[in-house]
């Protein structure tokens, strides 16, 4: 029984074209020694019966994978009476650097030229007797999905199996490479090869690691390799070179595409956006506009549903429980620590997916990895690796993932110095906490006080990132190019499934580790017994009594923030949970900003903004550096730099602040 | 024209097939078939910017989020060695 095998790229239809050739008649199992699966089929055709084998889908038969070696040995050793040639015809140069090699193996190879349908819809025409011609070997256009052309295919493929004329003529690889293969066929006479002298000889040139694992024992050549070593890779470069401008050469005279256009619309407005000047400026303005919107949209618009939500919540609980006869204390864990604690944090949820919304739509259309991009410049002005920009991006969601993003810096210097300033970015945790102070106290600026924060946890970052290049990570950021995707337009459905992914894990966090930092501390606030709950006699009190003078200089030297910072060091929501427990009653946005306001002064609300935005990362990031690092040191050096940056930065602010009158 | 597209790469600071293709006066097409084919070779190394991101990691805080679709590429140290 003649045996045809199917040899094609991945996703050029080469099963499709199986599946149409044997029908039902088929088996799998798989090839000897490897798990890669053989696949082989009947095909009756005349009155007689054909043994099809399905090649795994392969680029190219170098040694590269199981699948290329699987492939190329069954092509050398199994034997085929033919081989057909898979090739996806809207993706031509790929697909005919495949027909190459088998050409080097000298084997009898015919060409189905698949997806033909798909190749006219793309206007992509194609001279098939041209083709041929040129590569001297039969083309057979096929469209394999609609079973068109398969009749001419097996026409063909039959003949070819008694025909022992080879049409096509070798490929030059130059005159230094040709003598070479020359040389090795000779060194190779008489030795008994299971595999063509000539075709060893190119694979050998090329650096195939089977093929010169087989060579050694022939001292011969393995001599004469040796002796090449130098030029390994210019051969390697070459050989592969040659095969391109060979089948550049067929495409040039047989292949008619419509011109490419080599400016779209995306070289266009990335000329605008990524312009070396006016990148960053416009990047800072697509930021400004994305806060700005959230307040007005996010605060003004949909704030008031929330507020009135747990409002009414609280309300009616506490009147349910009032007619139970609830004792005080529950009533008190109930209303100040539950509906206080979490409903404070809560009631900011439509400015985070607001916010997050519009993040979204940036990324959908693109647009963050041009910002990537503009700031790769600046990042490496700076000494550091643009891909740590990459990292803090993910930051801004959450520094945890921000941290794991890491990983994709393969110098260690880069990556330590991405990891350690990943803290800076401010993550969504945080964003409760500026809504609070900025609600308090300036509501009419908000967009541009947030775009400063953001932009000052940036700048923070950047300057560390300097300092430790500087410092502790010494040494070259290694060289990595972006290839930018093209803009489109965001997916409505994409960008809210996103939008609530965030807000449904952000609420989620504040049913479970806020609900948990908000027990533990509502048991501190009510011990011992007989004070007054969230009283500054209570245990939770005296523990910011005495962490309260370290803020003193920052302008924040009270329990109560000293208090909801140390909270946000478990998680950062708990920051305002905590403040919403200890402004007793204070459970509803307004009422707690009304006791802010009261609280701090302006240049105090700004110095706590700073301390927030810089000081330890909480507890689920230290955690993260320390699985990441597998260093104690690091991750205490991760908890204890941060607040001193953060303690250094407000008090600056402040103390510049007062002396300027602020 | 391999060794044209990593002199390309090396010297450029975005991946732009469209440029690439116009300074070595080849298709767009051929340029993204070199470039992976230098890839195949390591000479060139891709990552896609946020592999953490593709399945939910223990101990992330939002394990649901987006990998950032920023495909980047380096000169891996063969491809180093062949510009110099």
């Amino acid at each position: 029984m003649n045996t045809i095998a199917l040899v094609g790229n991945p996703n050029s239809g080469k099963t499709t074209l199986f599946n149409a050739l044997t029908g039902s008649n088929q088996h799998v199992g798989n090839w000897p020694g490897v798990t890669v699966e053989k696949k082989e089929g009947q095909l009756k055709f005349n009155g007689n019966i054909y043994n099809i084998v399905d090649l795994p889908g392969t680029y190219s038969l170098g040694a590269y994978s199981e699948d290329e070696v699987v492939a190329r040995d069954f092509i050398i050793k199994g034997n085929p009476d033919v081989v057909i040639n898979v090739v996806d015809a809207t993706n031509i140069e790929r697909n005919l650097y495949l027909t190459t090699q088998l050409m080097e193996m000298g084997t009898k190879v015919i060409i189905a030229l698949n997806m033909m349908d798909e190749a006219k819809s793309k206007n992509i025409d194609i001279d098939i007797e041209k083709l041929s011609q040129n590569l001297g070997i039969p083309v057979i256009p096929t469209i394999a999905a609609k079973k068109k052309g398969i009749d001419s295919l097996i026409q063909k493929a039959v003949e070819f199996i008694n025909e022992d004329i080879y049409n096509y003529d070798p490929i030059s690889y130059g005159e230094n490479i040709d003598k070479e293969i020359h040389d090795i066929r000779i060194l190779l006479k008489g030795s008994s090869r299971e595999y063509p002298n000539n075709w060893i000889a190119i694979k050998a040139l090329e650096g195939d690691k089977e093929v010169l694992n087989k060579l050694k024992s022939n001292e011969l050549v393995n001599q004469h390799l040796i002796s090449l070593a130098d030029k390994a890779s210019e051969y390697e470069l070459e050989i592969v070179d040659r095969r391109y401008n060979f089948i550049g050469n067929i495409i040039h005279s047989s292949v008619n595409r419509p011109t490419e256009s080599r400016e779209t619309l995306t070289d266009k407005i990335d000329k605008i956006v990524t312009n070396k000047y006016l990148g960053i400026p416009i990047f800072a303005i697509i930021m400004f506009v994305s806060f700005q919107l959230t307040f007005v949209i996010g605060s003004d618009l949909l704030g008031g549903y929330v507020e009135g939500w747990i409002e009414n919540l609280g309300g009616w609980l506490s009147g349910i429980l009032l007619t139970l006869n609830t004792p005080d204390w529950l009533l008190s864990f109930l209303i100040d620590g539950v509906v206080g604690g979490v409903g404070a944090v809560v009631v900011f949820v439509p400015l985070i997916a607001v916010l997050y919304f519009f993040l979204g739509i940036l990324e959908d259309t693109g647009y963050m990895a041009r910002a990537a991009y503009v700031m790769d410049g600046l990042m490496r002005a700076l000494g550091l690796h643009g891909k740590t920009f990459i990292s803090m991006i993910v930051g801004f969601g959450c520094n945890v993932p921000g941290i794991m993003s890491t990983r994709t810096l393969e110098n260690k210097k880069d990556r330590m110095i991405a990891l350690l300033i990943n803290p800076f970015m401010s993550c969504g945790a945080r964003f409760p906490i500026y809504l609070v102070f900025i609600s308090a106290f300036f509501a009419d600026n908000g967009g541009i006080v947030l775009f400063l924060i953001y932009g000052l946890g940036i700048i923070v970052a950047l300057v560390m990132g300097k300092i430790f290049s500087k410092t502790l990570f010494k040494g070259e950021s290694s060289h990595f190019i972006m290839e930018l995707p093209p803009y489109r337009l965001p997916s409505f459905r994409s960008v809210i499934r996103d939008m609530w992914d965030k807000v449904w894990d952000f609420l989620q966090r504040a049913g479970t580790i806020i609900f948990i930092v908000v027990t533990l501390l509502w048991i501190l606030s009510i011990f011992p017994l007989g004070v007054e709950p969230y009283s500054q006699e209570s245990l939770l009190g005296k523990i910011g009594t005495i962490i309260a003078p370290i803020f003193a200089p920052a302008g924040f030297g009270t329990w109560q923030a000293s208090v909801s910072l140390f909270a946000g060091i478990a998680a950062k929501e708990a920051v305002v949970a905590v403040l919403g427990m200890v402004y007793g009653g204070a459970s509803e946005g307004r009422e707690l900003i009304s006791a802010i306001q009261q609280a701090f002064t302006p240049l105090a609300a700004i110095s706590f903004l700073v301390m927030t935005l810089l000081y330890t990362p909480c507890a689920a990031v230290l955690a993260t550096v320390k699985k990441e690092t597998n260093s104690i040191g690091w991750t205490v050096f991760m908890a204890v730099y941060p607040f001193i940056i953060g303690w250094v930065g407000a008090v600056f602010v402040y103390q510049v602040g007062s002396i300027l009158g602020l | 024209m391999l060794k044209n597209v990593l002199k390309e790469i090396n010297e450029s600071k975005i991946f732009s097939k469209s440029s690439i293709g116009k300074n070595l006066n080849i298709s767009e097409s051929m340029v993204n078939e070199l470039a992976n084919q230098l890839i195949r070779m390591g000479y060139l190394s891709e990552d896609l910017g946020s592999p953490t991101c593709q399945g939910k990691c223990s101990g992330c805080a939002i394990s649901n989020c987006k990998t950032i679709p920023i495909k980047m590429i380096s000169i891996t140290e063969k491809g180093k060695r062949v510009l110099e």
